[in-house]
This record gives structure tokens, sequence and C-alpha cells, in this order.
């Protein structure tokens, strides 16, 4: 039988979690549900009513609003540091290639002429993307070790 | 009574699941009997730091289909999880340490 206060808890956490994926946010609901109703059960048999024990086990987890905003943190976070590595390693892998190619073309004795870039631009087109390539790796790394830091 | 602060948390599932895979309801549990329920916890605030540490790659998450009741997700310690945590605890009794100091315990230099 559905405890309509449990139901109500999963429904306001539900339309909350903005940020999680379709497969996220159910996989997340599915296990606050099975920790609420185990809650649920443990003051059932201490000899709460239904209804005390929902209202028991909910106040125990705590408010839908605040789990649902910390959980949306978490999600965001992630997207920002996978989508910032990608971003920054694709800066690096670019100013690898200029950079292979700076050298290439630097260690030649005749030059082309008609060649786009001079030996300058090449510098510039692998170093500057180097750079913010490096930063923002170290970037996501000193986040990190906050974070584990506590 | 005192509340567990959010910022500890992390490390406590560390702990807890350094003793064997658990899921979040049974990790609450563990608190609560370690603490011989002094520690006050906001059970669901465990779900956001089990997330962090699932992304950060310090535990591993694998869903049990029970036969009766509801599927539950149990967490396990990764080989980097287990060496994180020897590193959170050595820096935790070295705070615990310099403060114990700071506040005249046994090793506190006093005044000459």
């Amino acid at each position: 039988m559905q405890n309509i206060r449990l139901e109500s808890y999963i429904h306001s956490l539900e339309s909350g979690l903005k940020r999680l994926s379709p497969a996220e946010r159910e996989a997340q609901l599915l296990e606050v549900r099975g920790h609420l109703e185990a809650l649920v059960a443990s003051h059932i048999a201490q000899g709460k009513s239904p209804d005390e024990a929902a209202r028991l086990a909910i106040r125990q987890f705590g408010a839908p609003e605040v789990l649902g905003r910390d959980l949306n943190q978490v999600a965001l976070q992630k997207r920002f540091e996978v989508s910032a590595l990608g971003f920054g390693k694709g800066l690096l892998l670019w100013s690898c290639l200029f950079g292979v190619n700076f050298l290439f073309y630097a260690s030649m004795n005749d030059k082309p002429t008609d060649f786009p870039f001079s030996l300058k631009d090449q510098l510039l087109w692998s170093a500057i993307p180097a750079t913010f390539g490096f930063s923002f790796v170290s970037m996501l790394r000193k986040r990190k070790l906050r974070r584990e830091a506590g | 009574m005192r509340e567990l602060s959010k910022g500890d948390i992390p490390v406590i599932i560390l702990e807890v699941l350094s003793r064997g895979a658990s899921h979040g309801y049974a990790i609450a549990r563990e608190i609560e009997r370690q603490s011989e329920g002094t520690l006050q916890l906001r059970e669901g605030s465990l779900y956001p730091a089990l997330r962090v540490l699932e992304n950060d790659g310090l535990i591993e998450g694998e869903w049990d289909t029970q036969n009766s009741g509801p599927a539950r997700k149990n967490y396990r310690l990764t080989t980097a999880g287990k060496s994180e945590l020897e590193k959170r605890k050595t820096a935790w009794q070295n705070y615990l340490r310099l403060v114990n100091t700071l506040l005249g315990g046994d090793n506190a230099k006093h005044p000459a």
C-alpha cells in the first residue's frame, strides 16, 4: 500500500532534480525511496502507525528541497568539470599539432614561400592554446584537491 | 546530541565502507551505531556525498536486486578510495593534535 507522505516526498524531490539526466534522476529516486521505506519499516517495527512512521522517516531524512539543491549542485559540478576538461584537452591537442608543425617548419633549410603561417604565427598558435589548456586542466585539478581536502 | 558537519560526511562514508560494502541506509545505521546515537545526521545528506565520491572514483556503486523489497545500490571502496581515506585520516589526526595543543593540551607550549 502506498504511503501518501512518502509519495509526496518523492514527487517533490523528483520535480526539484532539474540538473540530473533522466537516468540519473530515476536511479537517485530509487535509492532515496529504498532508504525512506527502510526507515518507515523500522519505525513501524517500533510500534508507530504508518503515517507517524513516514513523518518521522522524512524528518530523519531531511527536506526534499535541500536534498534536491545539493544533488543538483553535484550534477552541475560534474558536467562543468567534464566539459572544461574536454575543452582543456582540446586546446592542448591543438597546441601540440601546431607545436609539431612549428618544429618541423623551423628545422627546414628551404622553407616553402607559400606556407600560410609564419614561424611567429605558428609559435603563437601553439603557445596561446597551450597556456589556456594547461590553465583549465590545472584549475580543475586544484578544485578537485580543494574539494577532497574538505 | 551534535549534528555531523557536512564536510565530515565523505571521510566517514569512506571509513564505513573500508569495513565492507554497504548501501546508504546501512551506512546511516552504522554511523548511528558507532556514535551511539550522539551524532545527528540528516540521512539524505549521505547521497550528495556518495555522488561526489563516486564521481571522483573513490567508491563504486552496484545495484543489488533483492528477491523481496526495493533494489539497493551497494557501494564499495576502490583502491584510490583506500589511499584517499588514509590521507584524510592522517590529515584529521594532525589537525586534532594541533587544535589540542592550541587549547592547552598535554603538549602545549606554556609561556616562560
